[in-house]
Formats: C-alpha cells, sequence, structure tokens
C-alpha cells in the first residue's frame, strides 16, 4: 500500500517553514547570547566586582540601662561585629573595648576594660561599673570605644563619645504599677474616626506597597494639629493626605518623597517634616511648606533612623544603635553631621527643661520624667504578659501617658496606661490594628485630651480618636 | 536583477530582531548582574560557626539591592540593579530576597533534612528551598520555631510574607532587624516591631555553637 505523500507544492511550502524554523531557532539563541552575556547561568570565574575591603565592617550594638534602681548593680553589654582575621579558623572579628565612665554627667571618665562574656547571648562584651560610681544619686554618663584589633578600625558608641555621652539615671522611688497578665478580647472602642481612606489610587485614596514581594506597607505615619485636623502620610502616592476638622473630604499635598516607609512631623502652621529612613540618600530629613512644596533638606550622620518628633528647638531624630535624640535643625537652621553628633541626646526633649525617659527591660518598662535637677517622677510598670514596643511616653496631666504592646506568640494588644503621681489613673486596651506595616514607633499620637491610632485593615487604613478621662 | 534571500537568513534575522524588540524593554532594567558577576561555586563546609559569624556575613549584604528569588551580591554598598520592576525572579538584579537572605545568613544546606553550616560566598547565586512561609512554620531540620519573647540576635520574625533577623534588641521594645526588605529598599537595618505584630512568629536557627 502506498503511503499518502503531500504533492510537490505542499512539500515545498513545508521545507522553506522546516529551514526557516532552524534559523529562528540560531537567531534566538543568538538574541540570547546578546541579551543575556556569555556568563548568564555559566559555571567558571565570573569578572571580578568592585567589592570595597570587607575589613572597613565594624559595627556595635547597645542596650541602655537608662533608668535604675537605687543599688541596682550597673553592667554595660555590648556587642561588636567585624569580620574574623583572614587566617583565623575562628568565626568572629578580633576585638576589644574600652567603656569611659563617670558618675553624673560632668567630670572626668574612668576607662573601663570590655571583657567577653563567652556564656553570653547577647551583650558579649560586658564591663561591670564599679558601685561608687553606679550607686551615684545623678546617675552616670558613658561612652564606649570598640576596635577590630586585625584591621585597626574601631567605632565610638555614642558617636559623640565624650561630647554626647549616653546617661543612666538613678530613679529612687519608682512607683509601682502592676499590670498582672493581659486579658486580650476586652479593647476600647473609638470616641470617633476622624480619618478613613480605602486602599486605592484613586485622589482620596492611600497607596498600598504590597505583593507576593512584601507585606502589606501602608501610610508610614500621622500627626494630628491642635484643631484637630489629621495628616496622613500616604508615601506610596507621594503626597500627604489632610483632613480637615469639620471638613467634608481631604485633600491632598503633594511631596517630593522617595515613596518608601518614612516618618512625619510638623503641620498645623509650620512646616511638614520628613524622614526617609529608605533608599540611596537616606536617612534623610525633609522639609516642606504647607502647599508641599520643597523648602529644604538635611542628611543625617546616622547608622539607622526611626522616628521623627519636633523639639523644643526643632525636629529631632532617633537613632540606633546610640540609641539617642539627634538634633537635625535648630531655630531654622540645618546642622551639619558632627554637630549633630555633638548635640545628641540620651532622652527626649519634651520642653526646654524636660525629657522623658523610658525604657523596656524584659516584661517590664520604666518610664520617668526628668529635668535639671534629674529625675523628677518615675513609674516601673510591670506585667506577667510580655511586652513589646512603647510606642508612647507622653506627659499628660501629672504624670505620662504610655502606649505600650502586649503579645503572645499569637495575639497582640496595645496597652495604654495613664502614669499619674499617686500611680495609674486609669488603663485600657486597644486592638493592634496592625494590618499594613507603618513606621514601627508611629502608629499614636497625643494631641490635647485625645490620643489618636493610625490602624488599618485589608480594606483601607483609618486614624480613631480616643478621648482621655482625665483632662490634662 | 532581484536576488532572493534564503528564509532560514530570513528567519535568522527575523527571530533577532524579534527578540531584541520585545526585550527592549526588559533592557532598560536589565542589568544582567547575576550573569556577568554570579557563579554556583560550591559552598565550603563551616565545622564552627556563630551568629557572630553570621552577622559578618550580613553585614556585607548591607546597602546591596533586592532581587524577588535572588541570592548574588557583591559588597560595594551600591545597589547595582536599582528600579527592577517587583515580583519579578527573572530580572537578574543584584540581591537576595528575605528568605534568600536569610538561608545564606544562616549559612543552611540546600538539603532541607541537613542542619550542617556552609559558608556561601556571596557571589553565589543561591536563593535556598525556603520561603518566609517555611521559616515560620520552622520548615527544615535548620529551623525551628521559637517563642518570640526569648529571640536573641540573629533569630528571625518571620510571617508569610516576609522574614527579617534580630540585629539588636532596643530600650523602647523595639528590635533593629537585617533584612531584605523589598526592591525599593535593598538591604539593610531598619527598626522595626516585628516581635510584638501577632503577623509574625520566632524562628531560630539550630546549631549554633556561639
Amino acid at each position: 500500500m502506498e503511503t499518502l505523500r503531500p504533492s510537490p507544492p505542499a512539500r515545498r511550502w513545508l521545507r522553506l517553514p522546516a529551514a526557516g524554523a532552524a534559523g529562528a531557532v540560531v537567531g534566538l539563541a543568538a538574541a540570547a547570547v546578546l541579551l543575556l552575556g556569555p556568563a548568564s547561568g555559566a559555571v567558571g570565574d565570573p569578572p571580578v566586582p568592585p567589592a570595597l575591603d570587607p575589613a572597613r565592617i565594624i559595627d556595635a550594638t547597645h542596650v541602655p540601662p537608662v533608668l535604675t534602681l537605687p543599688g541596682e548593680p550597673l553592667t554595660l553589654r555590648y556587642d561588636v561585629y567585624c569580620p574574623p582575621p583572614a587566617d583565623s579558623s575562628r568565626d568572629e572579628c578580633d576585638a576589644a573595648g574600652t567603656v569611659y565612665v563617670r558618675a553624673g554627667d560632668a567630670g572626668p571618665f574612668s576607662a573601663l576594660p570590655l571583657n567577653l562574656d563567652r556564656r553570653a547571648g547577647e551583650g558579649r562584651w560586658a564591663a561591670r561599673v564599679p558601685p561608687d560610681i553606679a550607686r551615684s544619686d545623678d546617675g552616670v554618663s558613658y561612652y564606649a570605644v570598640l576596635r577590630n584589633r586585625t584591621a585597626g578600625t574601631e567605632v565610638t558608641l555614642p558617636a559623640g563619645g565624650a561630647a554626647a555621652p549616653q546617661r543612666a539615671y538613678a530613679a529612687a522611688g519608682m512607683i509601682p504599677v502592676e499590670l498582672g497578665g493581659h486579658a486580650f478580647g476586652r479593647t476600647r472602642a473609638a470616641t470617633a474616626r476622624v480619618f478613613s481612606a480605602v486602599w486605592g489610587d484613586g485622589p482620596a485614596d492611600a497607596g498600598l506597597e504590597g505583593g507576593r514581594e512584601t507585606e502589606p506597607v501602608g501610610p508610614g505615619s500621622f500627626v494630628v494639629g491642635a484643631d484637630g485636623a489629621v495628616t496622613v502620610l500616604d508615601q506610596v502616592h507621594h503626597r500627604a493626605l489632610v483632613q480637615a476638622a469639620g471638613a467634608p473630604a481631604v485633600h491632598d499635598v503633594p511631596l517630593d518623597i522617595n515613596g518608601t516607609l518614612a516618618d512625619l512631623a510638623g503641620g498645623g502652621s509650620g512646616p511638614l517634616w520628613v524622614l526617609e529612613t529608605a533608599g540611596a540618600d537616606a536617612p534623610m530629613l525633609k522639609e516642606f511648606r504647607r502647599d508641599g512644596s520643597a523648602q529644604g533638606e538635611v542628611p543625617l550622620g546616622t547608622r539607622t533612623a526611626a522616628q521623627l518628633r519636633i523639639g523644643p528647638a526643632g525636629p529631632i531624630v532617633k537613632e540606633y544603635p546610640s540609641e539617642q535624640w539627634v538634633p537635625a535643625v535648630e531655630d531654622g537652621a540645618a546642622l551639619g553631621l558632627r554637630a549633630q553628633r555633638r548635640g545628641a541626646e540620651p532622652l527626649r526633649a519634651v520642653s526646654a527643661s524636660r525629657q522623658v525617659a523610658v525604657v523596656r527591660a524584659g516584661d517590664e518598662v520604666r518610664v520617668a520624667i526628668v529635668g535639671p535637677g534629674g529625675v523628677e517622677r518615675a513609674w516601673r510598670v510591670l506585667s506577667t504578659t510580655p511586652l513589646a514596643e512603647v510606642q508612647l511616653a507622653e506627659p499628660y496631666a501629672d504624670g505620662v501617658l504610655l502606649v505600650v504592646r502586649t503579645y503572645t506568640d499569637t495575639r497582640a494588644e496595645f496597652e495604654v496606661v495613664q502614669l499619674g503621681a499617686r500611680g495609674p489613673v486609669a488603663s485600657f486596651a486597644l486592638a493592634s490594628d496592625d494590618w499594613a506595616e507603618t513606621m514601627p514607633l508611629s502608629r499614636f499620637r497625643l494631641s490635647g485630651s485625645s490620643l489618636y491610632q493610625l490602624g488599618s485593615t485589608p480594606s483601607g487604613v483609618h486614624v480613631d480618636r480616643f478621648d482621655l478621662e482625665v483632662a490634662s | 536583477m532581484t536576488r532572493r534571500i534564503p528564509a532560514p537568513a530570513l528567519a535568522f534575522a527575523g527571530a533577532v530582531a524579534l527578540s531584541m524588540a520585545l526585550a527592549g524593554v526588559a533592557w532598560a532594567y536589565h542589568t544582567n548582574f547575576t550573569g556577568a558577576y554570579c557563579n554556583y561555586n560550591a559552598p565550603e563546609y563551616t565545622s564552627y560557626f556563630t551568629r557572630d559569624g553570621s552577622m559578618t556575613v550580613a553585614l556585607r549584604a548591607r546597602w546591596e539591592g533586592y532581587q524577588w528569588g535572588g541570592g548574588c551580591w557583591n559588597d560595594d554598598d551600591v545597589d547595582q540593579s536599582p528600579g527592577d520592576p517587583v515580583e519579578r525572579s527573572d530580572t537578574r538584579g543584584e540581591g537576595p530576597d528575605c528568605s534568600g537572605f536569610t538561608f545564606k545568613v544562616w549559612r543552611e544546606d540546600l538539603d532541607t533534612s541537613n542542619q550542617g553550616a556552609w559558608q556561601w560566598n556571596m557571589l553565589r547565586n543561591v536563593h535556598g528551598p525556603y520561603s518566609a512561609a517555611s521559616f515560620l512554620y520552622g520548615v527544615g531540620a535548620p529551623n525551628s520555631t521559637y517563642p518570640k519573647s526569648g529571640l536573641i540576635r540573629m533569630d528571625a520574625l518571620a510571617s508569610t510574607d516576609h522574614i527579617g533577623m534580630i540585629y539588636a534588641r532596643n530600650a523602647d521594645g523595639s528590635d533593629q532587624v537585617i533584612e531584605a526588605k523589598g526592591e525599593a529598599y535593598g538591604v539593610n537595618i531598619w527598626t522595626r516591631t516585628y516581635r510584638g505584630s501577632s503577623a509574625y512568629g520566632g524562628v531560630r536557627r539550630l546549631g549554633w555553637d556561639a
């Protein structure tokens, strides 16, 4: 039986595509080589990239004690990171360090060598402060110099050294506040919702960064003016959304920002300040007029910046690893990096003469109002449920309004505690409301006698107002 | 006199032109960092590995870029492939993503049943077998879920979408986290409040010598 064959013309048309297909395959391969480069996916020695000398790397971390109890032993602990010596079989750098300590905030420092505590999981480089210094009623001031002995590099912490040392304040008579175990699910409802926006790209919508690549990131921060106007930083859309008190709708203020997580301060009748924390130029402080036009920017000489607030003389930024508040602008003049370092303060100034001290240690938060003569009033808040970050600690009435996150491995809420001269005046819990990420420590603001919370759900972002029961 | 161009030559030229045209848009962002610089060299077994040592591995990635599904970077403190389209694992940019960064900093094995430690060169293009979610659930012999309140430096906080490693604790109760955050962020140390967020769980790399 004869096999059916195409007629000659048809066979010709088949031959042409076959030849063309071969050409196309070769062509595609050639294009791939042109586009991908010969090294794509190849095993072998790639060109040498312009890497920097790893020996330059040195960084140190330290958790300052901030507030100590009378007679409490004081050990200053640091971790230091740098590459191990090239010929070493060990994994760690060959580090050393000295901490310089003195009683109070004046006089010469005493040098204490930092010793490696191999049993410690954290703070492996430690120095115990001599009792005669640690027990000073004026507390202690100190700074440390950590060294990579192999490369000779070193880092000073805080960066201002002797000119702007870290402080630990002695706090006699701390008022104990026992929170006990947190009862989840008993949260307070808002007095009013003062701002809301759905996720989207419309004129009044809030931008959401997210998708498969990252978790949801929403507006980074907000401020509340004395007149009740709420300004939300919609950084994804490079703008601020302003809800004036009593206005029927929000209006937007375009801002020349890079669109990553940022903090916001100011507003009202003054300029808006934005702290950019990511991107090639970060950290960077930017100033905008009320119409959104750029007024100036200040590079910050800090490794990590996380909070922006307005101090008595201008904007101040919380920086790490020094854990100090760095002035960026004073009386309208931008400060250079050296002036920033030398002007850094361990506590946040809330007026020309008063500061707030706050530290969380384990399941305890210590809070104090510090004046020119030292600690004026202090509280020791204890919980049997773990405590995470302190979101807010602001002077309020004759004490402090404290907002701290309490959590388990599966649940979290915020505990709001009004601390008064005799102890806790009021406390209540708030839902976390944290579906989308914000700047880490900018979920709450206190304005007048109301607490405001920046919250979010899968449908949008909002600001809720909680009127406090005891007026300031 | 006209001369006919052979069909294979026409197809070859067409394919090249079409491919280049289609790639034109992509060309704008294809820095081809992985093609130019990265390798597939074998990792080096590490018999003694510490949290300090992993910190140094992590610090060499600071200021480098982010690549979804990636795991190769140099150490010049510059993102060599900024502005790549997001959610694309084929953009061949510099840097790791969050889970690839954790895998490499924790010096894990591609074999999920092996708890051993391997020093991956930073130019070795490797992501590893884990997603953020698999870290969250403690998948793999080297990884374990851990109570968040007990986490220390070089432990991690993971959600179903993201993972970052604890660099240091802060006095205010937040943490400094070293992480590959996203295309617009790259790799760096930021202050975060993942520990208190119910979306995040604690993860510990097992087997540290110190």
